[in-house]
């Protein structure tokens, strides 16, 4: 019934405990999709991604010096891999991309923009909003990932939402939805 | 109060755009389609208990630490550079050209490079690559005093001078990137070194062809001094031909590889390495 502690699950999967590193996917699944997303604004390629970052983990969680940064350690290798699988596809998902996607799932013109405003903020700001609202991540987990207290999440998604709203007012977005 | 609505509209709005039911990571399927990976991560296992010592892999620290590691990494560093460029500057490659060198580079499975030190003495590397995964499996390094020979379960360092060998239980690749797949692997690490990259075709003299020039410049850094390189690139095959370093911190890196052979066949017993009569042994 207890819940082994993260570090003792990285020093054992370090030590070879295949099951360990498991639970540390199981752990971090949904997290490294939101990353993902935020890189790819494709959901299966979002969960390939995040599949494969484990893999490029298993293969280098031995060298991993600080176990305490495991999180961010497997955020970085996730943001690689999304950022490689575009380079794979030699194109770049973008705005017209998620368009495209909304398109395609039937969806309405407020779903429309509301993620072109989420696809203009910066890197971070973007990571930051999709890891919160995608699948609803605990500050807690956003925290682990991004290594950042829950008062900075908060002042950051606080900013990143004034600047989609700003946009969202810019583009015609009717302001008593908003 | 028309803040907390607007924020509460917002939060709805963005749920709504892009909200997902958190995904469910099964693990027993991963493990059936990741079979190459947990068999390497397994085989370390069983190599020993200096594992859990492993340093991480990186080829600055090594360039630094080790002349005979710096070899191997030399080539790294060149082909990271050249393929940096791609990356570093789309509006100049056109999308065929970084597909073309993707293509080149993955058909890679074996690198030899011919060094010379910066004290004129002359070595080689040889580096086996898995074409698919584009992991590296072997290498070797031979120049002046020291011989490295680096195979899945161990890595030797003959100091010839010492007669000393020093073993690890884990293979120390040459470099954290794969040979093959430097596109993927090495953008992030040349941007975050701040480094500058131009490029152009000339017509080259010695080699009587014409060639894509790289010139590259990485800022000094916490561990290690700037440098400053020329990467001369087939147009064609899109593989590097030579290199050269212009200025470097000692120890940083060989001052040349003077050529580059690729898929070359890979003589017997290159990656066998045996303990020499009489050397001291240190397992680390």
């Amino acid at each position: 019934m207890f819940e082994r502690s993260e570090i003792h699950l990285i020093e054992a999967a370090a030590g070879g405990d295949i099951e360990s590193f498991g639970e540390l996917c199981r752990r971090y699944y949904a997290v490294m999709v939101a990353i993902a997303y935020s890189i790819l604004s494709d959901h299966h390629l979002a969960e390939d991604a995040a599949q494969e970052s484990f893999a490029r983990a298993l293969v280098r969680v031995r060298s991993l010096k600080d176990r305490a940064k495991f999180a961010p350690w497997l955020a970085a290798i996730c943001r690689n891999v999304a950022k490689d699988m575009i380079a794979d596809r030699a194109r770049r998902i973008n705005a017209e991309g998620l368009s495209q996607a909304a398109r395609n799932n039937n969806d309405n013109e407020n779903n429309h923009s509301i993620r072109r405003a989420i696809e203009q903020l910066p890197a971070p700001a973007k990571e930051l909003i999709v890891m919160r609202y995608y699948n609803s991540l605990s500050y807690e987990q956003i925290g682990s990932v991004l290594g950042i207290s829950r008062a900075t999440i908060n002042g950051r998604i606080a900013r990143a939402k004034r600047k989609m709203a700003s946009y969202l007012r810019k583009n015609g977005f009717p302001e008593n939805r908003l | 109060m028309n803040a907390d609505k607007n924020n509460k509209n917002l939060d709805e709005l963005i749920f709504g755009a892009i909200r997902r039911d958190k995904p469910q990571f099964d693990f027993d399927k991963w493990k059936q389609t990741h079979k190459k990976e947990i068999d390497f991560f397994t085989s370390q296992t069983t190599g020993g208990e200096a594992l859990c010592s492993a340093e991480p892999p990186n080829i600055w620290r090594m360039i630094m630490n080790s002349k005979i590691t710096k070899l191997a990494t030399v080539a790294v560093v060149i082909l990271a550079v050249v393929l940096g460029v791609s990356l570093l500057d789309r509006s100049a490659a056109p999308v065929y050209a970084i597909e073309q060198t993707i293509q080149a580079m993955r058909s890679v499975s074996l690198v030899r490079a011919y060094c010379t030190d910066w004290d004129g003495s002359k070595g080689e590397v040889w580096v086996q690559i898995d074409p698919e995964t584009g992991q590296e499996e072997y290498y070797y390094a031979d120049i002046g005093n020291l011989l490295i020979v680096a195979t899945p379960k161990k890595t030797f360092y003959y100091h010839k001078d010492k007669n000393l060998v020093r073993i690890r239980n884990e293979y120390v690749p040459a470099a954290e990137v794969r040979f093959s797949k430097l596109f993927e692997d090495l953008p992030d690490l040349i941007q975050r070194l701040n480094g500058k990259l131009d490029y152009k075709s000339e017509f080259d003299q010695d080699l009587q062809k014409q060639v894509i020039r790289v010139h590259g410049y990485i800022p000094a850094q916490k561990d290690f001094g700037g440098k400053e390189f020329i990467i001369s690139v087939d147009p064609k095959t899109k593989l590097p031909i030579n290199t050269e370093a212009i200025q470097a911190a000692p120890g940083q890196g060989v001052k040349s590889v003077d050529r580059f052979e690729y898929n070359v066949p890979i003589p017997q017993g290159l990656f066998d390495f045996e303990i020499p009569e009489g050397a001291d042994v240190v397992y680390e």
